[in-house]
């Protein structure tokens, strides 16, 4: 009867494991396959969630294996909370997807003004290939940010979200993005400033899309890119998928 | 020499844990999943906490797939390498496998996140303390990718890079010979405890897929036994990014001493990848001296949450806060000594 129990008890540790590997496996998958992992994390990933992927199924199959063996779990309710501890960043996942960082990330994330963090950085990914209206070319931000003396002058079409406070000149907004070179942990605010003028303000966390002649200006002893808009339109926030910059 | 062996001694054979132990353990991990499970569903539209859920996300999917390569990795090392071949590879020296386990990242360039299971495997297979503390600290810094990154977030600048190895070599080797003198190993390690929860088993095989099947129950039962300190760390470090502002850390910027404590206390709350971390230290550049971002950059890789959190299941408490304390004190020590001399 003893022996009976043992065995039942050590299919249930290997069989809550093996389900936990497949679980991450399924997550790796919807990350993987449904486009989803650059909500989280920079495309050249990939390659490595893939190989994680594979070496899970190499590890859920052995342990699936094991259920019909003879070793013996000796703490199998051990490894089954083990597996309950692995699981929980798969529900924070399905409680933040098709959710971005937002200002509160913002207020977090800042340490240093655009041009100062970002001039040193290669681009990788969003590049300038996009046109607006077939007339002036589309900057992401970073572009904006590494190149901002270079652009003096020029006139800009660019996208992001808006954050506003008491403390800003009403005629100002930030336009901001998160920068990352890994994952959302490493994520840097890249921004620019934009005078809209009389325009009605806007609620932070709005993406806008802003046309507009880009002037490096001093402020507070820093040269800030600034955008003098011609035009602020309020945009639908796109996918968390497609909200972050890649260096 | 402190020759230890990992008991191989069958699972049912092994010492009865100690029921307060076991109460700890099911209570704290429970409270975990019971207060995870609250965030996620009662405070779900918080901002704080859609931060601290993209962050905890974020750090775990980046580092599983290296912890699962590493957890791999051991279970090869565990089945395929024997102690002989081992013992036989190794330097009579102690101190001359320290100097050279520090640096062996340069070829063998095992991240962070990698690093504990392939130390807890070769600890197994007679690895000695110093060189596997040595090994576990300096493969995160001293490694070719590492070199790269930190020479491109500064602007392609080599010197930088060249520095921080530099620096991480030494405080890795430094730390490998403290730990090697004051502890031997049987104090420090923590005996298998895999042994005693491992589905592995221990069948010896000689057929190759046997072995294959083997070495993947090994990593199986290593990646269950250490992946909940990822998940404790990546949630611990995505809680304090999700309250504590970046900038706070840039108001020490007048002090050495204080901005180089300030940046270690970051690199540690932070658990960056450290093939990432430069960037976020070259983004303080205008806000804290060099010493302060280097500081960053050396600690980051060999403690932070997830890391010190890991190597409580490869060795004692009262090792891995000997561990941790002479390490925070070598590159607190180290750092100040740099800032001295680059003035």
């Amino acid at each position: 009867m003893t022996h009976l129990n043992q065995h039942r008890n050590d299919t249930l540790g290997s069989a809550g494991t093996a389900l936990m590997f497949l679980v991450l496996l399924g997550a790796l998958g919807w990350l993987l396959l449904g486009g989803h992992d650059t909500a989280f994390l920079h495309p050249r990933f990939r390659p490595f969630l893939a190989a994680g992927a594979a070496i899970l199924c190499g590890f859920a199959a052995a342990v699936a294996v094991n259920t019909h063996g003879h070793q013996p779990h000796a703490r199998w309710w051990a490894a089954l909370i083990k597996s309950m501890v692995l699981l929980t960043p798969v529900l924070f996942m399905s409680m933040v997807a098709g959710q971005g960082m937002g200002v509160q990330a913002l207020s977090k994330k800042t340490v240093a003004t655009a041009g100062d963090a970002f001039r040193m950085f290669q681009e990788s990914g969003n590049g300038a290939g996009a046109t607006a209206d077939g007339t002036f070319p589309e900057r992401s931000l970073l572009q904006i940010a590494r190149n901002m003396k270079h652009l003096n002058g020029s006139h800009v079409v660019t996208e992001g979200m808006v954050y506003s406070d008491a403390n800003m000149p009403p005629q100002f907004l930030l336009l901001f993005r998160f920068g990352i070179y890994c994952c959302a942990a490493d994520a840097i605010p890249i921004w620019v400033l934009v005078d809209k003028g009389p325009a009605p303000a806007i609620e932070n966390e709005h993406w806008v899309r802003v046309t507009g002649t880009l002037h490096v200006t001093p402020i507070n002893g820093r040269d800030l890119p600034v955008i003098t808009a011609d035009d602020v339109r309020v945009m639908p926030s796109p996918a968390p998928e497609s909200q972050y910059l890649f260096f | 020499m402190n020759e230890f062996k990992m008991p191989h001694s069958p699972a049912h054979a092994a010492p009865p844990r100690h029921a307060v132990a076991d109460a700890v353990f099911l209570f704290s991990h429970l409270a975990f999943v019971a207060a995870v499970i609250l965030l996620a569903t009662r405070y779900r539209h918080s901002p704080a906490v859609i931060t601290l859920g993209i962050t905890f996300v974020s750090i775990f999917f980046e580092a599983l797939p290296f912890m699962l390569l590493g957890a791999l990795l051991g279970g090869c090392i565990e089945v395929f390498v024997s102690q002989e071949a081992l013992a036989r590879r190794l330097s009579p020296k102690r101190s001359q496998a320290i100097f050279l386990a520090a640096a062996a990242g340069l070829l063998l360039p095992v991240c962070e996140c990698a690093i504990v299971p392939v130390v807890r495997r070769l600890l197994g297979k007679g690895l000695p303390l110093g060189a596997a503390v040595a090994f576990l600290l300096g493969a995160p810094i001293v490694n070719p990718l590492v070199f790269i990154s930190t020479t491109v977030a500064y602007g392609g600048s080599s010197t930088i890079a060249i520095h921080r190895l530099l620096l991480g070599y030494g405080v890795a080797a430094t730390i490998g010979l403290v730990m090697d003198r004051l502890f031997s190993k049987n104090a420090a390690v923590i005996p298998a405890p895999f042994e005693a929860e491992s589905p592995a088993g221990h069948i010896v095989s000689t057929s190759r897929s046997a072995r294959l099947i083997q070495a993947l129950r090994h990593g199986s039962a290593d990646f269950l036994d250490m992946g909940r300190f990822l998940v404790f760390g990546a949630f611990i470090a995505g809680l304090l990014q999700a309250l504590v502002a970046r900038n706070a850390f840039a108001a020490v910027a007048g002090s050495m001493p204080l901005s180089i404590a300030a940046m270690m206390i970051l690199a540690v709350v932070l658990n960056l990848c450290s093939e990432a971390d430069a960037f976020v230290a070259a983004a303080f550049r205008t806000t804290l001296p060099m010493t302060a971002q280097m500081a960053f950059m050396v600690l980051g890789p060999m403690l932070d949450m997830k890391l010190v959190l890991n190597a409580l299941s490869v060795f004692r408490k009262r090792a891995v806060a000997a561990l941790a304390g002479f390490t925070v004190s070598a590159v607190f020590l180290t750092l100040l000594a740099y800032g001295w001399l680059t003035g």
